[in-house]
């Protein structure tokens, strides 16, 4: 189909002069855009549209339920980060599990010694996170592949024994304890504290969504991708690898610091137990299951990481194994399907999704045939 | 020592420039004068050392001593990054394209410094990241309907025939309207017929701005240039427009052997 636009267009193609092209400043600054179209205004309507819809919905579910659905919420803001910095930027972290850790204590540091309301707890969490990014951003910089992956798993394998080692401060084995928040009385008494994690959970997430679809949609975001492609070709271009780098490294801390807060707080409990290498590699999987680099495919992601391992358990126990077995039946489960969701969906579930919606299109416009 | 007049009409001057690496002396004090609105060849055997050239002249090689002037300024310390804030642009030899970004994409990387909205407000989704973007944007499409590339706006680099990858890759270097543009290596890989019309293209666009050409195909080289400087292991062992060039028995002999006619 497009290869006769191919040799069609050489010959019209004996482009002899062109000019230049004028950067009419003056003009662009006169565009002026209606109020909906400015990414900050349509966000926020979008997302507080989301939220209150979520809220209803929230409502007539079980208290079970909104903890489940509480329970996904901070993988799914660490899978942002992670995705951003991997399918954006092309750089690899097996150690976002270890910056979810520095978010979860930042919090509980915060919230032990403070009075400060929750809200600024979390954006304390997340700002701690995000230098603390920026200065291994800067390590990452100068690092490439295997290099990258190897500091990276240092810091997912060392970070934790500084709980057990500062034990008066980061409270050892047994970590800190977090207080969860009541919900404030204007929800009324039937508003219960699942609803209500559920609920900051749900906020944190539309915040981080709005954040990430801005990053991709903008120039940061295009430098970012340019970067990943080609770093003399970037360079070339204007773009400074370094810097671009470092703020990718940056956010995507930030984003996981965030979700390891709210992990603190559903769990109501940080210790070192909850931030092994384990996590930072599931987060890899669930990155890649989900779609890496997309926007949903951490919510799809986050949900397979925090379910399946449950419908696995939940299966073998059905099975009345020996406690051993079951474990790693369970395990075993989950690594097959694993591996299954990889081999049907290599670009991971977003991808299914998107293509077997693409092909839905193309059918009803009659250019796929049957 | 070049005289006052000359560094004032000059886009480009590289001044005795010399680059060792560890013990080979991959430019040997390589003076070179460019101009805006001519088409400047440099050509020399394999590994004669203008691929380092264009490296020191964009900042990816630091030279051992030597002086670089752009638009009548020493350039002391020169980053790649910097280049395309002076209005300068490059092609590199290959292609040199985002794989993984649609073509219109690429040749928006190409305007990266035309706009100053920083990664926080990016970030925040302010107004002024809409009409930036739109103004990169019509830019670029126009770049792109100049180079007859409007067909494959959303197509990815690798899924195109190697001549339009290397138009886009052209295309990409000329959004900034660049005041002065290196190409190394343009016409490799492409058929005759394309290699006359990338010929056209380039004279076409030294009206506007200098270009700095590293070419292997002398039939394009002898066509487009004004002045050609002759390379041979990192020493500038010619210079003089393409008449000159071709009855410069020094030059002949540089290349004896070698597969060229000139
Ligand atoms: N980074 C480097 N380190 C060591 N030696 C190098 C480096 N870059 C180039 N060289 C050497 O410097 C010399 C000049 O190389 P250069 O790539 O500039 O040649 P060229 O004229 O562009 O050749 P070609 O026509 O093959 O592209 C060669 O001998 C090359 O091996
Ligand atoms: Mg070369």
């Amino acid at each position: 189909m497009e290869e006769s636009t191919i040799s069609g267009e050489s010959n019209e193609n004996l482009v002899s002069e062109i000019p230049p092209k004028q950067l009419d400043q003056a003009a662009s600054e006169k565009i002026k855009l209606p109020l909906w179209r400015l990414p900050l205004i349509r966000n926020c309507g979008i997302g507080i549209v989301a939220i209150a819809l979520f809220f209803v919905i929230s409502g007539h579910l079980s208290l079970y339920r909104n903890y489940q659905l509480a329970e996904v919420g901070p993988y799914i803001l660490a899978l942002l980060g992670l995705s951003l910095l991997v399918g954006q930027n092309g750089q690899i972290s097996i150690g976002h599990g270890a910056l979810m850790a520095i978010g979860a204590w930042t919090f509980a540091l915060f919230q032990l010694h403070t009075k400060l309301p929750l809200a600024v707890l979390l954006i304390l969490a997340t700002l701690v996170t995000f230098i603390f990014g920026s200065l291994l951003g800067l390590v990452a910089a100068r690092l490439r592949g295997p290099y990258l992956a190897g500091t990276t798993l240092a810091l997912a394998l060392g970070l934790p024994d500084i709980a057990t080692r500062y034990r008066s401060l980061f409270g050892g084995y047994q970590g800190l304890q977090i207080t969860q928040p009541s919900p404030p009385a204007f929800l009324g008494a039937t508003f219960s504290a699942q609803q209500y994690l559920a609920v900051i959970d749900m906020i944190c997430i539309v915040i981080g969504i709005i954040i990430f679809a801005n990053l991709i949609r903008s120039k940061t975001g295009r430098n970012m991708r340019a970067v990943r492609d080609d770093e003399i070709a970037s360079r070339i271009s204007g773009i400074s690898v370094q810097k671009t780098q470092v703020f990718a490294f940056a956010v995507s801390a930030g984003a996981a610091g965030l979700g390891g807060a709210l992990l603190a707080l559903v769990s109501s409990n940080v210790s070192p137990g909850a931030f092994t290498l384990t996590l930072s590699i599931s987060l890899l999987a669930g990155m890649v299951i989900g779609g890496t680099g997309t926007i949903a495919g951490p919510i799809w992601g986050a949900f397979i990481m925090v379910y399946v391992p449950q419908w696995a358990t939940t299966a073998t126990e059905k099975l009345n194994l020996n406690q051993g077995i079951a474990a790693n039946l369970s395990l075993g489960l989950y690594g097959v399907l694993l591996i299954v969701i990889i081999l049907l969906a290599p670009m991971g579930i977003q991808g299914l999704l998107r293509s077997g919606f693409s092909k839905v299109v193309l059918r009803r416009q009659g250019k796929l045939s049957k | 020592m070049m005289s006052n007049s000359i560094m004032e009409n000059s886009t480009l001057i590289a001044d005795e420039v010399t680059v060792r690496f560890g013990g080979l002396v991959a430019l040997d004090r390589v003076s070179l004068n460019a101009n805006l609105g001519e088409v400047h060849g440099v050509i020399g055997p394999n590994g004669a050392g203008k691929t380092t050239l264009f490296n020191v002249l964009c900042g990816f090689v630091k030279p051992s001593s030597g002086k670089l002037t752009y638009f009548g300024n020493e350039v002391k310390t020169l980053r790649p990054e910097q280049l395309s804030k002076m209005g300068v642009s490059r092609t590199l030899q290959g292609l040199g394209l985002f794989s993984r970004m649609t073509v219109l994409e690429n040749v928006m990387i190409g305007g990266t410094s035309l706009t100053k909205v920083g990664p926080f407000r990016s970030l925040l989704g302010a107004g002024a990241t809409v009409t930036e973007e739109a103004r990169i944007k019509d830019l670029a499409l126009s770049v792109i309907a100049d180079l007859g590339l409007s067909p494959f706006t959303k197509r990815l680099p690798p899924s195109l025939p190697y001549a339009i990858q290397k138009k886009v890759a052209l295309a990409r270097a000329l959004v900034l309207s660049p005041k002065f543009i290196l190409l190394d290596e343009p016409a490799s890989g492409l058929s005759n017929v394309e290699m006359d019309e990338l010929g056209d293209l380039i004279l076409g666009l030294s009206k506007n701005l200098g270009v700095l050409l590293v070419e292997h195909h002398m039939d394009l080289v002898m066509r487009v240039c004004s002045t050609i400087t002759v390379l041979d292991f990192g020493r500038v062992i010619a210079n003089g427009n393409p008449s000159e060039i071709r009855a410069n028995p020094i030059v002949t002999q540089a290349y004896l052997g070698e597969d060229v006619t000139i």
